[in-house]
């Protein structure tokens, strides 16, 4: 039906215009790189995965043509589908390169081994966009040193900074003792930082007050994984690939780790075990793929591992004879004279068995009810992993990440591990356990934590336990006892990670901006002074080290610009431990430096020697000594270069984006990578390490660790929804990653996500009033600190309705700047682990409002995510 | 799009055949109808003169039943549909009318049969499962896409639905109107100012 139109429609239609949502104007078009651009290999800044990438770097006033022969990426335009020589507009920028100005375009490299023909995820695939550029939004990168002046965070010379922290860190720890020295860091970001840093705080200052980005204390991850034996990251994605079944517990690994699905597992057709409280896209695949999705409610995860192996058990569909081969009995266990958990937790197959058919907790109409997993779905699990079709046993391969761990660190690793054993996996082609991980594997220890001086036990500590039952120290509770008298965060944001986050700001105020020592001068001596004054009278330095200002920074005294990805050379290894270099390829900010540059300068300035690196390649040679006998020994890397006449980096760019699978060998003058560790089909002539022929425990046998969800009930029921309260559980989401530091900065991602979101059911959204896009508010008022005190915390957030939650749990982005999921989460430590059980929010929910993006033209979709 | 629909007739054929007969129209006449907001002065694609093609005639299109035409170029194949909900730049008397690029923004996934009418929304994607939201822009729902999906602006002259430009890069060209021949029924402007 026609309408009657007036001049001012006739005029608008004249300049015809898509309402776009956001100020973006999209591109239609993109350079391409001239046959002579320079190419440097790298792998993605972001997840596990660890795709391969290319930066192409040409002048800005140039550019190739649409056929092979005229540009570097050797493509006919237009590419055809999957061919991944497509440049999309997300993967250009302009950067300087040696001070000129020049296109970069970050493409994926479809001749690796990870990403096979230029496949990518939404996060790797707009990398470009984080490079720095004062015309786009990452205008406000960390550009030089900057000192809290009268309370305003202003600029100040490298030397000026790196003597203020040198001079208080050496008061700090002459006058309150090392423990009192604290450091918080990425574990993540390269080799050559890590190493510099855990230099200074174990072998140099010898701290005990430490912790990597996401934890409370220098724990392990996924605990219960590592004590049965297994690494955390000991298969080879190819195993994903070979397996018949894959239980995934915690974990949407099409959200998370892309690409290890996208290629590696739904390319090889394995039913889906799916163990998550939220209908996810994984779920909705594994559903459509004939697997079977277990929407458990949040932490109870040990009973429903449990509860399968218990019907596994009663059937007799374990796997016997591997059981008998690799599974330690007690004389093993009692070879584990280091692990008290081991000694502790660990059971033969026959205590295993007995404990859990005897507990009627794991009955299956039990854990059904408890679960809220419908028996018949649990069954039909057990069914899928364990039971032989005929004499074949199905191959079935176990994958865990933070959903799992971080909802009971210990029980959950724990139960997950040991159901995993007794289905016959762990090193073997098709049948692995893993973590499915989340950042790359960024760690090269230089000296190991010193346990010895933790203040912290086990709960339940008993007379013999290995090394008295000690834990490392609680960094969290070491502020809040006011121990902590200095506190170095480098790369990351601590206030938005660790739990109980408002109460941790309020903590960290009163230590730093509200103490009454404030820096009032630019005078090198009277800011030392000051600081000096402020750590004798209670309070706390913070310097913070990053590429961002972010929610950490309106409580640091110091914030030093840290060069990154891209504006450095630096290696690190990815999900199948495959080492590669991260190459340098244009000009880092203003004066930002890398990590490892401004540790050393510090550290020689606070007297300490073994700094003298000239280059990231001398560190990275240095830090490769310490990898010997280990999960990713690369002295082989060092030890084949040296022999070359290369230097270790410009060997590992040789390699390019493939690299090489640690731990490496040299066998007949060539670098041999390793598949998968524990590997029980590694020839036993063949010289290797013994993590990569046997579990790695004291005796070579994995270990049946005992995961109890008594253990968890009663804390679990302490800390469960009441009176109206919604679970708020939380974790990431596939466009955001880790706390937004270039998501912010990506005009697609806030597209997307301009708001932290609830996600809520139709049936707790109804009766509260709530539509999608409505503003609504969570709040808790038993947000247990780490002092055990009950505090209050809330957030506002963006609803979105979906039934990808269950009735009565909600679900938010973890890290989302300003809105951060962590205040509405207590502090609970893990019994066992002291690890704390992030997942675990809960809070009121009610409307306080309608956003812009209810509205068609805010732009936020609301469009189910998980469609079948 | 309805898989059945769509082995029934190649629209892409049909329209253009029909699209030639109507040669000629493509000048802006009254009954026009504005995309909503099109007030603003924002454009796509500045500097670059994109065709203008006759897609067609508003009585042929049903709710949730996608069309397929070629623009700008001969091998770059998008879908116009009726969802039936107003859009962002949604044209007809409902501002409901939308058209978009058939090619995933990730890697080129055909999406042709995948248009869910019931979400307003394409997708997953046959290759690694992008879907995208045809009611704000072609935004990606949930994706390995890292842009939207290329949204044909459209215009409505009488009867008539116009492609006139396009706001995205299309998946596998550097420029969208580089590297092939235009299509079939697109004439390069003569009345755009
Ligand atoms: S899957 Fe992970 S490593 Fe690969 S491109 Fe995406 S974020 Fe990067
Ligand atoms: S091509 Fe569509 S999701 Fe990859």
């Amino acid at each position: 039906m026609q309408r009657k139109f007036s001049r001012r429609d006739l005029f608008a239609a004249r300049t015809p215009s898509i309402d776009f949502a956001t100020y973006e104007i999209p591109v239609d078009q993109v350079p391409v790189p001239p046959a002579n651009a320079e190419v440097f290999p790298t792998a993605c800044e972001y997840c596990i995965v660890g795709c391969g990438y290319k930066a192409y770097v040409w002048p800005h006033d140039e550019e190739g043509g649409s056929k092979a022969a005229r540009n570097a990426l050797r493509a006919d335009f237009p590419v055809a589908p999957a061919t991944g020589a497509w440049i999309s507009p997300s993967m250009h920028n302009v950067v300087k390169r040696n001070g000129k100005l020049h296109h970069v375009v970050i493409v994926p490299d479809g001749e690796n081994a990870v990403n096979r023909q230029g496949n990518h995820s939404v996060r790797g695939g707009a990398l470009a966009q984080k490079l720095y550029n004062p015309t786009r939004p990452t205008a406000d990168r960390l550009q030089t040193p900057l000192l809290r002046v009268r309370g305003m965070l202003l600029p100040i010379s490298w030397d000026a900074a790196t003597s203020i922290v040198a001079e208080v860190s050496k008061h700090v720890i002459a006058r309150h003792g090392e423990a009192s020295w604290a450091t918080r860091f990425f574990s993540y970001h390269f080799w050559e930082n890590t190493y510099a840093i855990t230099k200074l705080a174990f072998a140099s200052v010898g701290t005990p007050n430490a912790a990597e980005h996401d934890k409370p204390t220098a724990e392990n991850d996924a605990t219960g994984l590592d004590d049965c034996g297994v690494d955390g990251f000991s298969a080879a994605y190819k195993d994903w690939k070979e397996a018949d079944v894959i239980y995934i517990s915690g974990n949407d690994p099409y959200e998370n780790q892309t690409i290890l699905f996208t290629e590696w597992i739904a390319p090889g057709g394995a039913k889906i075990v799916f163990v998550n409280p939220r209908k996810s896209p994984t779920a909705a695949y594994a559903e459509r793929t004939d697997g079977v999705h277990l929407q458990l409610l949040p932490g109870t995860d040990s009973i429903l591992n449990n509860g399968i192996a218990r019907v596994i058990l009663e059937n007799s569909w374990e796997d016997r004879a591997w059981i008998g081969k690799v599974i330690a009995g007690r004389a093993e266990i009692a070879q584990e004279k280091s692990n008290w958990r081991r000694a502790r937790f660990g059971l033969s197959f026959d205590e295993y068995k007995a404990w859990l058919i005897a507990d009627d907790e794991y009955r299956l109409d039990n854990v059904a009810k408890v679960t809220g997993v419908p028996a018949q779905k649990i069954l039909r699990a057990a069914e899928l992993i364990a039971r032989p079709r005929g004499q074949v046993r199905p191959k079935a391969s176990f994958l865990l990440e933070k959903g799992n761990y971080w909802s009971f660190n210990f029980p959950n690793s724990a139960s997950l591990s040991a159901l995993g054993l007794v289905c016959g996996a762990g090193g073997r082609p098709g049948q692995v356990m893993s973590r499915a991980g989340g950042h790359q594997r960024g760690m090269m220890k230089a000296a190991g934590y010193p346990l010895a001086k933790s203040n912290a036990v086990y709960h339940d500590v008993k007379p013999g336990d290995p090394s008295g039952g000690k834990i490392p120290l609680n960094t969290d509770l070491a502020v809040f006892e006011g121990k902590t008298r200095l506190t170095w965060a480098i790369g990351t944001t601590w206030v938005t990670a660790l739990s109980a986050g408002q109460s941790l700001r309020d903590k960290i105020a009163a230590l730093t901006r509200q103490h009454a020592a404030q820096v009032s001068s630019f005078d090198k001596d009277q800011a030392i002074a000051t600081l000096k004054q402020r750590v004798d009278n209670g309070g706390m330095v913070l310097i913070q080290q990053d590429i961002y200002q972010n929610d950490l920074t309106e409580y640091a005294d110091l914030v030093l610009p840290a060069a990154g990805w891209g504006e450095e050379n630096f290696a690190r290894a990815q999900g199948e431990r495959r080492l590669r270099i991260y190459s340098k390829f244009y000009d880092a900010p203003g004066e930002a430096k890398p990590d490892w540059w401004i540790v050393a300068e510090v550290a020689k300035k606070m007297g300490y020697s073994g700094y003298a690196w000239k280059t990231s390649n001398d560190v990275f040679e240095e830090a490769v000594t310490k990898s010997k006998g280990g999960a990713y020994d690369a002295t082989a890397v060092v030890e084949l270069a040296k022999r070359t006449g290369k230097r270790a980096h410009d060997l590992l760019t040789e390699l390019s984006t493939t690299g090489i699978q640690l731990p490496a060998r040299i066998e007949a003058g060539k670098l041999v990578g390793t598949d998968r560790l524990h590997d029980q089909t590694f020839p036993a002539d063949k010289d290797a390490n013994k993590i990569v022929k046997q579990f790695n425990t004291a005796s070579g046998k994995a270990i049946l660790m005992k995961g109890d969800w008594r253990s968890v009930k009663p804390v679990r029921e302490r800390f469960s929804p009441r009176d109206g309260e919604l679970w708020i559980t939380n974790g990431r989401i596939n466009e955001l990653w880790q706390t937004m530091y270039d998501d912010l900065r990506k005009a697609a991602v806030k597209r997307r996500y301009p708001s932290n979101f609830l996600f809520i059911n139709a049936a707790d959204a109804m009766p509260r009033g709530i539509e999608s896009g409505d503003l609504v508010s969570v709040e808790n008022d038993f947000v247990v600190n780490i002092l055990g005190e009950a505090t209050k915390g809330a957030i506002s957030l963006v609803a979105y309705v979906t039934d990808e939650v269950a009735p009565g749990v909600a679900y938010t982005y973890t890290f989302y700047p300003g809105q951060n999921a962590n205040n509405v989460v207590p502090a609970i430590t893990d019994p066992v682990t002291g690890v704390y059980n992030y997942k675990l929010g809960k809070g009121r929910v009610a409307k306080i409002g309608e956003t812009p993006l209810k509205k068609l033209e805010g732009g936020m979709s609301f469009v189910p995510r998980s469609i079948g | 799009m309805s898989a059945e629909k769509e082995t029934a007739c190649d629209h892409a054929a049909c329209l253009t055949r029909r699209d030639a007969l109507l040669a000629g129209g493509g000048g802006i006449i009254a009954g026009m109808v504005a995309p909503i907001g099109a007030a603003s002065a924002q454009r796509a694609s500045e500097g670059v003169a994109y065709p203008r093609k006759r897609v067609v005639r508003i009585g042929e299109l049903h709710d949730g039943v996608p069309l397929a035409f070629t623009y700008p170029l001969q091998a770059q194949p998008n879908f116009i549909v009726k969802l039936g909900a107003p859009a962002q730049g949604g044209v007809g008397p409902d501002h409901d009318i939308v058209a978009f690029s058939s090619l995933c923004t990730h890697m080129g996934g055909n999406l042709r049969g995948r248009y869910r009418h019931d979400l307003k929304a394409v997708g997953p994607c046959p290759f690694h499962f992008s879907t995208f939201d045809l009611t704000r822009g072609g935004v990606a729902v949930h994706a390995s896409a890292t842009q939207s999906l290329p949204q044909v602006v459209l215009e409505i002259a009488g009867d008539d639905v116009f492609a006139v430009r396009v706001a995205g890069l299309i998946y596998g060209y550097r420029h969208n109107l580089k590297d092939g021949s235009l299509a079939e029924g697109a004439k390069t402007p003569t009345m755009r100012g």
